[in-house]
């Protein structure tokens, strides 16, 4: 017997280039990890694996003979619970344990080269690589893969037949819709790639895989229509991700930190999601997406401000409901902002500004309050921020439960203790349900912290405090990019064309091309001669005129 | 060049329109109604008809050098150091006229709003602002302007038509009465306000597309000229032209006046948001061509190190350059506009063409 | 009077080191030297300001030169 190779993690091995596409990442220096071959003994090999596994005890080692006489040693090695055991023990240990001796005889399998024999005929399996390399081994194995070892050969079949427990498809939690598909993505990264793929049937929708993360290795996958998407986006995501050396990638928010163009923004520069049909609208408008293993939470780039005021409910509903809608959002979004901050400025500062009867049933009310304006808001704004967060951590009965009894108990408590005044009841309570109107929970964040910002300029320089953080806001926004891409625009720079789907949604069949800001040649998204047929051919016919031009 | 960002054909029209009416559109009215009387609209047209004259003269020069800036080709016509005084006079046009905007903001802010707040408060967070936008770049700035003034202009306009209830236009007769003199009069403090077009010559060489400049700048003179016109037809059938020349600010207070049906009353805040935000980006748009000057009058390799010295500079000018708003006043009213258009703002760019025509001079086109 | 000048100073204070240690380490003297007389200029105008200091001021010297011909395009214009 040889003597096992001591093999130690994080020892100075020859380093040998992988061809797997994830290790042409630079190794992190200091780290560098074992990249011994496969030796040809089984033995040997097996010894490696458990001295790697030691501790392990969710791996499991089985070694086994093959064929009628037991000349052939063999070991499979796979972590439980990552395998689909019906598989593992039906298509691999059955084929080659029982159905491979029948097949042939002895000599067989010492003529031919039997690792290829096994590959080519004995695992009915679609999924089959080979690996040459330990590390290879080890990586696969922790990925769910089960690896097949055979003693006198110095490469491993790397079988598939991976199987966990997942959760079903549900409803997403955070973006559910009236009208719209119902199924949201999962936490396993397979199964959300069938989700695009089965919304985006083209072969122009690739989905590139890498892994990051030097302890999870977690997969994170780039897709994109190759025909739509400009090369430079793809480049440009990908050079970012490339750059990312970190221990862990545990959700996708972690990468969306790593990738923004500005880290000290409020606002955040990447969209999320946990719909598939979000993802493909993104996909076919020549965005790219990032899904993360582990998370239902994908992201997509480039992401613009208004996006963060759209639902993708807007494009299944009536198109001029859709548009009352947006309105109504973008209301709510400006009085969800300047409400609390207004209120403050105009009764500190600017009374005169009221008319004089609310002017005096305001002023009526306020009367036995003991705080300035300012410090009644700060106090009700912040005990609303209080409810809102206990609400959502709670489990959700009670969660109601505390909603119920912050909102009616202790507003009404208060203003009759003479705390505050009901006028800020009011003003918190619209304030609160305008803030719930805007879609995505990323900018109803952003917003309520500016919002805080805003009461504290408007208690010290009324008016003029607030118009000043408001042109601060624009201006931030202005400078802010998302991958390149102006965070206003289409508002700045102007872009017209695609207003269409910007402060209304126009309807499907005048949307004739994709959003012109996503540059690549085939802008048409459909005929302009969609709507053509008897008893509607004068809209088809002007449709189609306008397009010749 | 020191400035990478290009702007657009449309972002230099609304550029150049907020930097003449964000502040003038306040005082339009009073300015043309003290000499001209019922027939201020005259002069605001007349002084369009001349704002127009200056856009030509200044584009004439400009794209004489359409890929350079003013501070670039300053030594080319008339010589390096002759060029480094001019350049230096510019850089004082620039602070000096940018130290009054900053004044007349502060006060009105102080005036109409907040009379217990003392003004440097005012100048000095505006002016904080205004450095760290122009630290971003003109790309920045113009994208803002582009976001607010067509607000602003949707603003003045639904004013003006709340305020038609207001209006007799029978104070608008007699027409001319008293012949051309006094509407003459009347137009040379708003002939000095479109003269500050002359700014626009340090930035035509960052539109995408300079040989537009001279439709664009006329396009936007005229704009200009509608609302002017606009604005003073508006605020004297309202008061009159006895009482509109007595307010400071005759806009705010015909926005005060309009009252429909006790239900749309008080809106002031209008005028002073377009006031905030108008004047805020023309502030900024001067703090900007004068941080860049600068730069080029020093040769340094960007504007941005001397942003906030200059923004020092501004902020103490400001308060420095008048003792009392009746001292300013009587600045801007008697000697601003003969001082800023006989140098800056026609003489000297007249100058430097004649010069340039004469020696030949002239940039790849 | 006091309170102003240390408002200012702290501004100060964070305006120079904004700048300046970017500037340094990129050795651009030239900017450096552009920055501090710059900000020389400032410092004594604004202290002049805050202490009420006389300071000159240019516009006197622009209305010696000015303002008589204000006054002869006045007289044309408002007579007759």
């Amino acid at each position: 017997m040889k003597k096992p190779v001591k093999l130690k993690f994080g020892s100075k091995g020859t380093k040998v280039k992988n061809a797997n596409s994830y290790a042409q990442k630079e190794e992190p220096p200091g780290e560098e990890k074992c990249s011994l071959g496969l030796s040809s003994s089984l033995e040997e090999n097996l010894g490696h694996l458990r001295e790697i596994f030691a501790k392990s005890t969710d791996i499991i080692f089985r070694d086994f003979t093959i064929g009628r006489w037991g000349r052939l040693r063999a070991a499979v090695v796979y972590v439980d619970g990552l395998i689909n055991i019906t598989d593992v023990n039906e298509n691999l240990l059955k084929a080659v344990m029982l159905e491979m001796p029948m097949a042939g005889n002895d000599q067989d399998l010492t003529k031919l080269d039997v690792l290829q024999k096994i590959k080519d005929s004995a695992f009915p399996l679609s999924q089959v690589k080979e690996a040459t390399l330990i590390e290879q081994v080890v990586d696969a194995i922790l990925s769910g893969d089960t690896a097949f070892l055979l003693d006198g050969y110095s490469t491993a079949l790397l079988v598939g037949a991976r199987g966990w427990e997942t959760r079903s498809l549900d409803e997403p939690a955070t973006e559910s819709v009236v009208r719209g598909p119902r199924e949201g993505f999962v936490e396993t990264l397979r199964i959300n790639t069938s989700l695009i793929r089965r919304k985006i049937k083209s072969s122009d929708l690739k989905i590139e895989m890498m892994k990051l993360g030097r302890a999870t290795q977690t997969d994170i996958g780039i897709a994109y229509m190759e025909n739509l998407a400009t090369q430079e986006l793809v480049s440009e995501v990908k050079k970012r991700l490339q750059q990312i050396d970190t221990d862990s990638i545990l959700e996708s928010g972690y990468l969306e930190e790593f990738i923004e163009d500005n880290p000290y923004s409020l606002f955040s520069q990447v969209n999320r999601t946990e719909r598939p049909d979000k993802v493909a609208a993104g996909l076919l408008e020549g965005r790219i997406a990032i899904l993360v293993d582990g998370t239902p939470f994908a992201l997509i780039v480039p992401a613009l401000f208004i996006e963060f005021l759209q639902a993708s409910e807007d494009y299944y509903e009536r198109y001029m409901i859709s548009s009352f809608v947006r309105l109504l959002r973008y209301a709510a979004f400006m009085v969800s902002l300047l409400l609390p901050s207004l209120y403050i400025a105009i009764t500190t500062f600017h009374q005169e500004m009221l008319p004089t009867d609310l002017l005096l049933s305001i002023a009526a009310q306020r009367e036995g309050v003991p705080f300035p304006a300012f410090v009644e808001a700060l106090l009700m704004e912040i005990s609303f921020e209080a409810l809102r967060e206990a609400g959502i951590r709670l489990p959700r009965p009670i969660g109601q439960a505390v909603s119920i009894v912050g909102a009616l108990v202790i507003g009404e408590a208060s203003v009759s203790a003479g705390i505050v005044s009901p006028a800020m009841v009011i003003i918190v309570a619209v304030t609160g349900i305008s803030s719930f109107i805007v879609p995505n929970y990323a900018m109803a964040i952003s917003m309520r912290l500016l919002r805080f910002a805003l009461m504290i300029l408007a208690a010290s320089l009324g008016l003029f405090g607030i118009m000043a953080g408001l042109i601060a806001i624009v201006i931030h926004l202005a400078t802010l990019r998302s991958f390149g891409m102006p965070y206003l625009s289409p508002i700045v720079p102007t872009h017209p064309a695609a207003w269409k789907d910007t402060v209304i949604r126009t309807p499907w069949w005048t949307m004739l091309t994709r959003p012109p800001l996503i540059k690549k040649g085939n802008l048409h998204r459909q005929r302009p001669y969609t709507r053509r047929w008897p008893g509607q051919e004068q809209g088809g016919e002007a449709n189609g005129r306008k397009n010749k031009n | 060049m020191l400035e990478q960002g290009k702007i657009s054909g449309r972002q230099a029209y609304l550029l150049i329109i907020n930097v003449i009416l964000a502040t003038a559109i306040l005082f339009v009215p009073a300015i043309v109604t003290s000499a001209a009387k019922e027939n201020g609209w005259l002069a605001a047209i007349l002084a369009t008809a001349v704002g127009v004259v200056i856009s030509i003269l200044i584009a004439n020069l400009g794209l004489r050098f359409p890929d350079r800036n003013l501070f670039d080709y300053l030594g080319d016509i008339v010589g390096t150091i002759p060029g480094k005084v001019i350049a230096f006079l510019y850089i004082w046009w620039f602070l000096h006229m940018n130290a009054l905007v900053i004044r007349e903001y502060g006060s009105f802010l102080v005036v109409a709003f907040l009379p217990e707040t003392p003004i440097s408060v005012f100048n000095f967070s505006i002016l904080i602002l205004a450095g760290w936008t122009v630290k971003q770049g003109l790309e920045v700035i113009c994208r803002t302007n582009e976001i607010f003034l067509p607000l602003i202009l949707v603003g003045l306009i639904v004013l003006f038509l709340l305020a038609v209830p207001e209006m007799d236009f029978r104070w608008l007769l007699p027409i001319m009465e008293h012949g051309v003199k006094p509407i003459v009069h009347g137009a040379v403090i708003p002939i000095s306000w479109y003269g500050e077009i002359a700014t626009m010559l340090m930035i035509i060489p960052f539109l995408k597309q300079p040989q537009n400049f001279r439709k664009i700048q006329n396009l936007a003179v005229i704009t200009i000229g509608i609302f002017f016109t606009m604005v003073v037809l508006g605020t004297v059938a309202i008061f009159g032209p006895e009482l509109t020349p007595r307010f400071i600010f005759p806009t705010l207070n015909a926005a005060r006046i309009v009252n429909i049906a006790n239900l749309l009353e008080r809106l002031e805040p209008i005028v002073m948001a377009i006031w905030i935000t108008g004047a805020f980006i023309k502030i900024t748009f001067f703090y900007y061509v004068a941080a860049l000057g600068t730069a080029q009058f020093l040769n340094l390799s960007s504007y941005r190190p001397v942003v906030y010295p200059l923004g020092i500079i501004l902020g103490a000018m400001s308060i420095l350059i008048h003792p009392s708003i009746l001292e300013l006043e009587h600045f801007l009213g008697k000697v601003w506009p003969v001082y800023a258009i006989s140098t800056f703002e026609v003489g000297l760019p007249l100058l430097l063409l004649l010069i340039a025509i004469i020696r030949g001079k002239r940039g790849k086109t | 009077m006091l309170g102003f000048l240390f408002i200012y100073l702290a501004g100060l204070a964070l305006i120079i080191w904004l700048e300046l240690p970017a500037l340094v380490k990129q050795k651009q003297w030239r900017e450096v030297a552009a920055f501090s007389g710059l900000v020389l200029i400032g410092s004594y105008l604004s202290i002049s300001m805050i202490l009420r200091l006389p300071t000159p001021n240019p516009n006197v010297l622009i209305e010696a030169i000015f303002g008589p011909l204000s006054k002869m395009l006045e007289a044309a214009l408002s007579g007759g």
